[in-house]
Formats: structure tokens, sequence, C-alpha cells
């Protein structure tokens, strides 16, 4: 399943008292599940990806890059990630 | 040689047969006869059938913020004989002789008429309501097991970042990952399937069943073989809940 259906991963920025400074979600690209036949699911459980999140994080600015302590990568819902 | 396996075929057929219609007795007790009843009937499927123990643990912030533990048991009641029935102030204790059968049900058959005419409607109603508690129990248990999806299906790693700049100037941070599934959560959702799929006919066995589920993995710790397994229910509302976890979550 690809696009929006597919899980995300959040990339996370922070400061280091933990304040938020910059955040995006990334959609994996490989397909891991198939729901065409409405009889069926099928899960692929090998399938994997291997990538760069890209975060461009200002461009006039830069407290991000100043200020950033942590970054993180987590696996989330796509719900979480209609901001 | 041939007689020899159909004396075989036969002793197991048999025995089969003997097995199934075993009654077991049990002793319920309620407020009203129909609460001791379902509680007799829940634990003769419990004896008969076995029950899993379901356990659901989630910590945050280091406390335990949830912890749920439920029973599962794949079985439904096909028959009772009521033997005895005691009012003892306020509760009821019933005695029944219960037949527990298969929750694997072969072409959605619950129960059947004895005559052309006559329907024992008591009897009919235990394994409709026995039969749709067992389902709302595998309802529960695929609620627990994908109530995780994503964050347990899936393990992410990143790598060290790299900041680069681009021809505007703009400041980027490039963190390299991989992203795949997590096995442990594949072998639940295998083990799970496994507790609540149902018997299918040979037509089915062959094509298609009106629901199926194929999980395709391969054990990390396996060099060479994953494996395919094949999942077939008659019943239509579990893949609905199973696909509405992947597809909104």
């Amino acid at each position: 399943m690809r696009g929006n259906r597919a899980p995300r991963i959040l990339l996370e920025i922070s400061d280091n008292s933990g304040e938020l400074l910059y955040h995006t979600c990334y959609i994996p690209m490989n397909t891991y599940y198939s729901m065409g036949d409405p009889k069926l699911l099928i899960i692929y459980g090998n399938d994997f990806d291997n990538g760069i999140i890209k975060a461009t994080v200002d461009t006039e600015h830069n407290y991000v890059v100043e200020r950033a302590s942590k970054i993180e990568v987590s696996v989330v819902p796509n719900s979480q990630c209609n901001w | 040689m041939l007689r020899l396996l159909c004396l075989v075929a036969c002793f197991l057929f048999v025995n089969n047969v003997l097995s199934a219609e075993k009654y077991i007795r049990v002793i319920g007790e309620g407020i009203t006869i129909e609460q001791a009843k379902e509680n007799a009937f829940r634990t003769a499927v419990q004896q008969r059938a076995g029950a899993i123990v379901l356990s659901e643990r989630q910590a945050t912030s280091g406390t335990l913020s949830k912890d749920n533990i439920s029973l599962f048991s794949a079985g439904y009641v096909d028959d009772f004989k009521i033997i005895d029935v005691n009012q003892n102030g306020s509760s009821i204790r019933i005695t029944l002789d219960v037949l527990v059968s298969e929750s694997k049900l072969l072409n959605q058959v619950l129960n059947t008429g004895k005559t052309s005419k006559s329907i024992d409607g008591d009897k009919a109603g235990a394994a409709l309501n026995t039969f749709l508690e067992k389902k709302q129990k595998g309802d529960k248990m695929i609620d627990m097991v994908l109530g995780t999806y994503p964050q347990s299906a899936f393990t992410v790693t990143q790598k060290p970042y790299t900041l680069t700049v681009d021809s505007y100037r703009n400041a980027t941070f490039n963190i390299p990952y991989t992203f795949k599934w997590n096995y442990d959560f594949i072998e639940s959702m295998n083990e799970a399937m496994s507790l609540i799929e149902d018997k299918v006919n040979l037509n089915q066995f062959l094509n298609h069943a009106p629901s199926n589920v194929i999980i395709m993995a391969k054990n990390p710790k396996d060099y060479v073989f994953g494996s395919k397994n094949v999942y077939k229910f008659n019943d239509i509302p579990m893949l609905s809940r199973i696909k509405k976890f992947y597809a909104w979550k």
C-alpha cells in the first residue's frame, strides 16, 4: 500500500529543553500490503525501505540549525500527519 | 491392504463422532435464569475448547497505563439439556449438560431442525449467541494485536545525519534510515489469524473464501526460505475490521 494510506515516518528536531523546532512526515516508498481485491488482504512481511529523509529546515534564519539538539525518526499512523 | 485402510478410516471416523458428541456437565450462577445459563455456557466452552489468555499491557512514561486481560475460547454451544435449577435467595444456580462444538464452522451451519416444521428457539438461540460471543472475542483479539499498528509493526532505524546547503543556500538535514516490518508483529498476526480462522469447504479451499488474509514473511533467523500463510474466513466483518486497521492508520 502506497500513498496516503501508508504509515509515515515522522522526523522531529528539538532543542535541549525538548521544544519542537521542526517536524515533517515522510512516506516510505515500498509496498507493504495489498488490498485491491475486496476479498483479500496480502501482507508482504519482508518488504523494507532504505532511504534518506531530506529536511530543508530554513531559508533565511538558521535558528533551527543553531538550536537543534535532538533528531529523531519514528513510525506513526498517517492520521497523525494531517496537520 | 485396502481393507485395513478402510478399517483404520472407520475407526477414526467413529472415534471422531464419539468425541464430538460428548456432553459435559457444568454449573452456572446468575441473578436471572438467562444469566445463569450464559455463565454455564461460558464455562462449558472454556472447558471443552480451552481458553487462551490474552494480555495487553502498555506503559506510558514508565507507568502501567493499560492492563487488559481477556479470554478467547474457540467453540460454541451446539446443544444443551437442563438437569437442575435451584433458587438460593436472589441467586439462581443451574446445572446443564452442554455439547460444545468446534468454532471452525463448515458452511456456517450452527443448528439444524430435527423435523420439517419444528424449531427449538432456546437451543438455536444458545448456538447463535455463543457463536456471536466467540466472534466478538475474536474481534477483540484482533483489536489487541492490531491496536499497536503501525508503531509496533515496523522498525525504523536512523543513521547519523549530514547537514548540506543547496544552490540557494538553504540548509538541509539528510537523515539516512532503514524501515522494515517487525517480525515479532508478523508472528503475533499469524498466531491470532490461526486461532480465529474458519473451516472452509473444498471449493473455498481451492479458491478464495469470502475473506482471505495472506501473510508472506521470512524469519530473519532463517537463511533462505520464508513462509506463506493463508487464512480463510467465512466472516466478512472480520476482514473488514482487519483492513480498517491497515487502511486508516
